[in-house]
């Protein structure tokens, strides 16, 4: 199989801070969905920034779609499509359209309006033709996603996707990404939303102080439950007839419809957080042999 | 084949652009015309005018000042704007490096700058009731010839708007200094000549109706030598600036 991203012993050093990246390493296999998960300032925007050239590391070595960023290796970034955290990266005077259509030409490739549409419908957003600066920070964020979408990349690298999305366009996204990675893209998250991840990534890595504190694979239906269920938990304590109501749901879409009425009895759950699993124990984190591994 | 399609997706930009911002284009024209005409018309209601430059001149100078700065914006306005409206990043992550972006985009507002330097020659000499008596041809070989120079600049204050980010008060002082590069007494040859496109504004503005290539051939190598000289000292300061950005985490931050 293929590799999409390669990262090996990255480090990143600024004067006078700690250590943003200390001996990161990571491999993301092409088709794979895997999600970067942990607190703020761990290390995961700078990973991702770093991976797409836009940080230069202090040492380590980075591949990208099989090639190092240098020169003609740099061609794997026009078949990636990227999503900033924060910033939608559009043309406010430019509508929706405009800016898809650029993104997909500065990336050497045919601005293919059916396909485009396709993915506007599938993520709810219409009115292509709006300018940008009209749009609201949900439609916005939509936006982003749609030109980064919109060329067919191979690798999909999304930092904070659900930011300013509702429940229904969280949602639609989830099943976007599902589709592109049965397409063949790979799908590189960055989130704090415990319940996108849940859904989206079959690979969950978690960072702590710039380096990988601990990993969890598994198919996205079989932990999904599990996973929502650590983050809640890690939270606040909870009775645990929360948590069994929680695990009693198989399916994302139901966990959040219970959650969303167990918030109104548990005002706590409002903040459960991917962020906490750092804190949870879970015995087949990162480890092979099944070994308990608590990373505060 | 890779280039012409970023030059396609450029032009299109371009047009999108100009599109969305036709009123600001207009209404930059129209002032910019009627300053130019009270300038003009200024000149012939003051006592003494013996200090002051013809009207020809001015209009020539005028034309001159608005290519320059055209094609001095052409990369130092383009990055100022992504960096201030928080675009720059996308144009970090595709396979094209962004000075080749950059220079695709310079190259696409010089071509526009010389057309619109052809117009604006038309208009300003009309304005102060004169038939253009410019040599079209020298001209436009003279600047072309020249333009790399003021590119040079655009990607020094470039390198700088992507390390610094607040950096557009520079450039406003960068515009001024393109005006006192257009207006320097630098010809026949001194030491003013080695100021980019001083010398070939100078040229253009003495010779006026005489301007001739013939003979001048040494003229122009030596015009050519100053502005690839100054090319490639901005692109130089704009690598370092840009390394410095990446390896400082903060490009693209505003």
């Amino acid at each position: 199989m293929d590799e999409a991203v390669w990262v090996e012993d990255l480090h990143k050093n600024y004067p006078g801070h700690p250590a943003a990246l200390a001996g990161m390493s990571l491999t993301v296999w092409q088709g794979q969905s895997v999600a970067i998960v942990g607190a703020n300032g761990s290390g995961k925007s700078t990973l991702f920034k770093t991976i797409v050239g836009l940080i230069e590391p202090t040492a380590g070595r980075v591949r990208l779609l099989g090639q190092p960023l240098q020169g003609s290796g740099r061609c794997g970034l026009d078949r990636t499509g990227i999503v900033l955290e924060g910033r939608t990266n559009l043309y406010d005077r430019l509508s929706i359209q405009e800016n898809c259509d650029y993104a997909c030409r500065l990336r050497g490739k045919r601005a293919d309006r059916p396909y485009m549409h396709v993915v506007a419908e599938q993520l709810g957003l219409g009115a292509l033709q709006r300018p940008v600066r009209r749009l609201s920070t949900g439609n916005r964020q939509r936006a982003a996603l749609l030109c980064a979408l919109a060329h067919r990349p191979d690798l999909i690298m999304l930092d904070e996707p659900t930011l300013g999305l509702d429940v229904e366009s969280t949602l639609a996204l989830q099943k976007l990404l599902k589709n592109e990675q049965q397409r063949g893209a790979s799908v590189i998250t960055i989130s704090h939303d415990a319940g996108f991840v849940a859904a989206t990534a079959e690979r969950v890595v978690g960072m702590q102080a710039g380096r990988r504190a601990f990993e969890r694979t598994g198919t996205t239906a079989a932990t999904a439950a599990e996973r929502f269920r650590l983050a809640v938990e890690a939270t606040h304590s909870l009775p645990s007839s929360v948590t069994a109501a929680l695990e009693r749901e198989d399916t994302f879409a139901g966990q959040l419809s219970r959650l969303q009425s167990l918030v109104r009895i548990y005002p706590d759950l409002r903040h459960a957080s991917i962020t906490a699993v750092a804190s949870t124990r879970d015995s087949a984190v990162g480890s092979p042999s099944g070994e308990t591994k608590e990373t505060r | 084949m890779k280039l012409l399609r970023l030059c396609h997706a450029e032009v299109m930009l371009h047009l999108h652009r100009q599109r969305r911002y036709a009123f600001e284009l207009l209404a930059s024209s129209v002032i910019l015309l009627a300053a130019f005409a009270v300038l003009a018309y200024g000149i012939e209601l003051l006592p003494t005018a013996d200090f002051m430059p013809t009207q020809s001149s001015l209009a020539l100078g005028f034309v001159l000042w608005s290519f320059a700065s055209a094609a001095y914006s052409g990369i130092a306005g383009e990055t100022t704007d992504e960096v201030r409206g928080r675009t720059l990043e996308q144009l970090c992550v595709v396979a094209s490096p962004l000075r080749v972006v950059l220079m695709v985009r310079c190259g696409q507002q010089i071509i526009g700058a010389l057309l619109g330097t052809l117009v604006l020659l038309h208009v300003t000499f009309w304005f102060v009731g004169r038939a253009v008596d410019v040599p079209v041809a020298p001209l436009i070989i003279i600047l072309l010839v020249a333009a790399p120079s003021l590119v040079g600049l655009g990607f020094i204050m470039s390198g700088l708007s992507v390390l610094f980010k607040q950096a557009e008060a520079v450039n406003a002082v960068m515009l001024l200094g393109v005006i006192a590069l257009v207006g320097a007494p630098a010809y026949p040859a001194n030491v003013l000549a080695i100021l980019p496109f001083s010398h070939a504004a100078a040229w253009i503005i003495a010779e006026q109706s005489t301007l001739s290539l013939s003979g001048h051939w040494l003229r122009l190598l030596l015009l050519a030598g100053n502005a690839m000289f100054y090319l490639f000292a901005g692109m130089a300061v704009f690598g370092a600036c840009y390394r410095a950005a990446r390896r400082r985490g903060t490009l693209g931050h505003s």
